[in-house]
């Protein structure tokens, strides 16, 4: 049965030893006397010379006693408790796994072992979990062990962007139980958290400096890459930026940011240049000072317009600077090749292609009616936030609905735009003549357009090189078909250059985002390259230190935990009675050796009158 | 004149002094004196009606002192002869250094010693010479400066050397004369000296020495800063329970070493303590050794 004390303050008491040690010392100060012998003390060791400032410590029964008496007020101030042979506690940790948390992992190394060390104390048997806030479930540590856990905190990386926390805390809640303790440990004064989880920040203020975002863009036949270099600290802060390409590292260059500011820097790919390291010097958040960047190489659509005779030069002009106009498109006349087709409605031979397609209607006759009646826009991706009601068509020829159709613009109880077929085979139908209407004028149109051929364009398995923020998920298709090989991915990070792989069935390739940390990432099937990613860190708000504190709502949980798991010191009557005891003892002790030390009365003198 | 020894003090000394005259005197019946006319036993012969030896006449003789007896027997003039009958001389020694008046009991008790010491004298029919000493300083008291207990504004004042014994050879004592030396003998210096002071001339010494417990037996403890009470000079030092005891080790020798040397020379030395009353006092030892006498 161990021994806990519910009030730790109660041992400030014991500051009472030395004073009375002190007070002990200090009481007796030198006394004068007149004394007519003081030659025979000159004859005796000159020891006795000079004195002492302090009076050299005495043993005395009122001293023993004072001490005894502090002792026992101290035993009792302390509340000692005797803990519970089975008590048993649940802590659960959720460690913030925000990339910020790496800059504080040596102090919660250094400070969380000490706070669970002494939660432990209070009771016999200690449960110990650890979780990632990062993860909705399982957890990195379950046992009994403070070494342990802190053995799993040594190897956490916490390299996320910023999240809710809330799902890991009430799964870290349901772990230790009502009653258990959930301690969230981050880097930010969180004033409320769920959960009814306490807060163990450990962060600090730092003066942070690095890469916030990066675009690229082709001018003039050049792909010219921008990041933006921002400033998070309050002070001004110079650093050196430099790119490595290969082998081959170019030159250091200098940067001055002002407090709170932020500088562009632009350079462009090399010719046959590919892929690049922006590199800045690096401070303690590391994660912001590396970037990797690839040139961009989209998946390109491959668009085949109406080949037939009938149609006009005029439409084929309009066909061709519409879909032109779109980026990563490219029109072909290979139909081996494109990926959409465009083609005209033929009411004598309705058969619609067998592939991704836009369909207009072509109507012949010069005069028709405008459509009337209210213009209806379906809620849709391809329709959203997309003004269609300043749409006038004539009345032409109608394509014949069938069950399937997905209507996305009605006029009346006409469906003026509408999506045909399967997913892989989807077609997007205008069911008006576009020559005969103020179609070709609404943004609304080419947006459309854009929309459905994306669409398209997501669902095709091809080659990509992209630069992304680290943590997104990775739009990436690949081979679904029954028997397609698994995917393969491999990475190199660009803090320390290290590589791996990793082998995943196809249909899980969806779930893949990009690393925590920056990184250049592939993606193969069957030795196919699907994807190259660059993953650089993006994310301000976790690379903001200046709102970073250190605070432990640990007030009161020891008292707490010891009451709930002990049972309080049942001779505290008798303590007190002692205390009493020996306080009157202490007292009488002072008083009877100053009785004693009082000198005999003088003998009265007798007076003339009573002498014989 | 010493701040110890306010004229109030002395009249109330004297005044006790002189009922304990009633009670003890001082030792002059335990040897023959020199001296005028008195009522003690003279070294000579007199006119006193004790007979003491027989001598053939010689002219001018007083014929009154013949023995006719004898005359008639042998037909010879014989004188017989008494003994002389004489008022012995008394010189009182007061040591007046502070040590003697540093604590109010000590004051006290040594001015009692000294009015006691004069009260006998002059119950003895004697005119005592009193002398007061102290280091180098020496003068006679005038009996009346003695009664009318202006003798103290005669003192020196202010601090003197530490322990400086008094000087005895400069004091003018009778000879044959009963030395009565009343000091508490806290000086340093070896004890045969001044007991052979006091013994020349065939004079008889006693010496009445007051002593207080703070002397004899002090609560010292600790830090202490000791006040010299003749040079008034300030002492600091540490009492341990160790040295407190060599201490009273070094006052025993101390004072056994005046014994020894009193007993070499035939003084009789009696410490009479200050805190009993004065007859309890005396009856510690002076009584014992015959430093006093009772009337008895």
């Amino acid at each position: 049965m161990g021994l806990s004390f519910g009030n730790p303050l109660g041992f400030l008491a014991l500051l009472g030893i030395p004073a009375i040690i002190a007070i002990h010392f200090l009481q007796r100060r030198s006394r004068q006397l007149t004394v007519s012998t003081l030659f025979l003390l000159q004859q005796l060791q000159r020891e006795s010379e000079g004195g002492n400032r302090f009076e050299r410590l005495r043993s005395s029964i009122p001293l023993w006693l004072q001490l005894l008496a502090v002792l026992i007020l101290t035993w009792l101030l302390a509340e000692p408790r005797w803990m519970e042979q089975n008590s048993v506690q649940q802590i659960a940790v959720v460690l913030d796994g925000s990339a910020s948390m790496s800059v504080s992992k040596e102090r919660i190394q250094k400070q969380l072992p000490e706070a669970l060390r002494k939660m432990a104390s209070a009771t016999a048997h200690t449960e110990l979990y650890l979780l990632d806030s990062r993860r909705d479930s399982g957890h990195l540590y379950h046992g009994d062990s403070v070494s342990g856990l802190m053995e799993a905190v040594s190897a956490w990386q916490p390299s996320g962007g910023s999240h809710d926390s809330a799902p890991a805390l009430r799964l870290a809640r349901s772990l230790a139980g009502r009653e258990g303790t959930l301690l969230f440990v981050t880097d930010q004064d969180l004033k409320v958290l769920p959960s009814a989880a306490r807060l163990f920040a450990v962060g600090e203020p730092e003066n942070n400096a690095g890469i916030a975002g990066l675009t690229t863009e082709d001018t003039a036949g050049r792909t010219v890459w921008r990041a933006v270099i921002r400033n998070y600290s309050s002070t001004p802060q110079t650093r050196e930026w430099w790119i490595t390409s290969g082998d081959a590292t170019g030159e250091h260059k200098s940067v001055t940011l002002p407090p709170n500011g932020m500088q562009n820097i632009q350079s462009a790919f090399a010719e046959n240049e590919n892929e690049l390291t922006l590199h800045l010097s690096p401070d303690k958040f590391t994660a912001d000072d590396t970037a990797p960047l690839v040139r961009p190489r989209p998946r390109a659509l491959a668009v085949l317009l109406p080949q037939d005779e009938l149609t006009l030069p005029q439409e084929q002009q309009l066909y061709t600077a519409l879909f032109s106009s779109l980026p990563g498109v490219t029109l072909t006349a290979d139909r081996a090749a494109m990926d959409v087709i465009v083609a005209h409605y033929n009411p004598l031979d309705p058969s619609l292609p067998d592939k991704p397609a836009c369909i207009f209607v072509r109507d012949p006759r010069k005069d028709a009616p405008v459509l009337t009646g209210t213009l209806l826009v379906e809620q849709h991706p391809l329709t959203e936030n997309l003004n269609w009601h300043s749409l006038l068509a004539e009345d032409a020829l109608s394509i014949p609905s069938q069950p399937g159709d997905e209507a996305l613009v009605w006029q009346g109880d006409r469906p003026l735009l509408f999506l045909r077929g399967p997913a892989d085979k989807r077609m997007l139908c205008f069911n008006f003549d576009l020559r005969k209407s103020n179609a070709r004028r609404l943004p609304a149109f080419v947006i459309g357009i854009h929309r459905f051929l994306e669409d398209v364009r997501k669902r095709i398995v091809r080659e990509e090189w992209r630069n992304v923020e680290c943590g997104l998920r990775l739009n990436c298709p690949v081979d679904l078909s029954p028997g397609a090989p698994p995917v393969i991915l491999t990475w190199k990070t660009s803090l320390d250059n290290k590589s791996g792989a990793l082998t995943v069935p196809a249909a899980q390739a969806v779930l893949l985002t990009a690393p925590d940390s920056p990184a250049l990432r592939e993606r193969k099937q069957n030795d196919r390259l699907l994807l190259k990613a660059a993953a650089h860190f993006a994310d301000v708000r976790e690379a903001d230190f200046t709102v970073s504190a250190s605070r432990h709502d640990l007030e009161g949980i020891q008292s707490t935990l010891i009451h709930r798991h002990s049972r309080a010191d049942g001779a505290w009557r008798i303590w007190l009675l002692a205390l009493l005891t020996v306080l009157g003892a202490a007292w009488y002790f002072i008083h009877k050796p100053a009785a004693r030390r009082q000198k005999p009365p003088a003998p009265a003198r007798r007076s003339a009158a009573a002498a014989p | 004149m010493p701040a110890a020894l306010p004229p109030s003090l002395l009249r109330e000394c004297h005044v006790r002094a002189r009922g304990w005259a009633g009670l003890f005197r001082l030792p002059l019946r335990q040897r023959v004196w020199r001296g005028g006319t008195g009522d003690f036993m003279g070294r000579g012969t007199g006119a006193s009606l004790d007979f003491q030896d027989h001598r053939a006449y010689a002219p001018g003789d007083d014929p009154r002192h013949i023995n006719w007896q004898a005359y008639a027997r042998t037909g010879n003039y014989s004188m017989k002869l008494f003994r002389e009958e004489v008022r012995p001389l008394i010189d009182i020694v007061l040591d007046v250094s502070p040590s003697m008046f540093f604590t109010p009991e000590k004051a006290t008790r040594s001015t009692e010693l000294f009015y006691f010491a004069v009260e006998g004298a002059l119950r003895a029919g004697t005119s005592p010479a009193v002398f007061a000493v102290a280091l180098g300083w020496q003068r006679l008291l005038p009996q009346e400066a003695v009664l009318s207990h202006r003798w103290a504004e005669q003192l020196p004042d202010g601090p003197l050397p530490s322990a400086a014994p008094p000087d005895l050879s400069r004091v003018p004592l009778r000879a044959q004369s009963l030395r009565l030396f009343i000091s508490d003998l806290l000086f340093a210096g070896a004890p045969e000296h001044f007991t052979a002071l006091l013994s020349t001339r065939q004079g008889r010494p006693v010496v009445l020495a007051p002593y207080c417990q703070a002397e004899s037996d002090p609560d010292w403890d600790g830090n202490m800063e000791f006040i010299d009470a003749e040079a008034l000079s300030h002492h600091p030092r540490r009492v341990e329970p160790a040295l407190l005891k060599r201490y009273r080790d070094a006052y025993g020798r101390h004072f056994e070493l005046w014994k020894t040397a009193a007993q070499r020379h035939g003084l009789v030395m009696a410490r009479v303590p200050a805190e009993p009353e004065f007859p309890a006092a005396l009856q510690q030892e002076a009584l014992r050794i015959g430093a006093v006498e009772p009337w008895a």
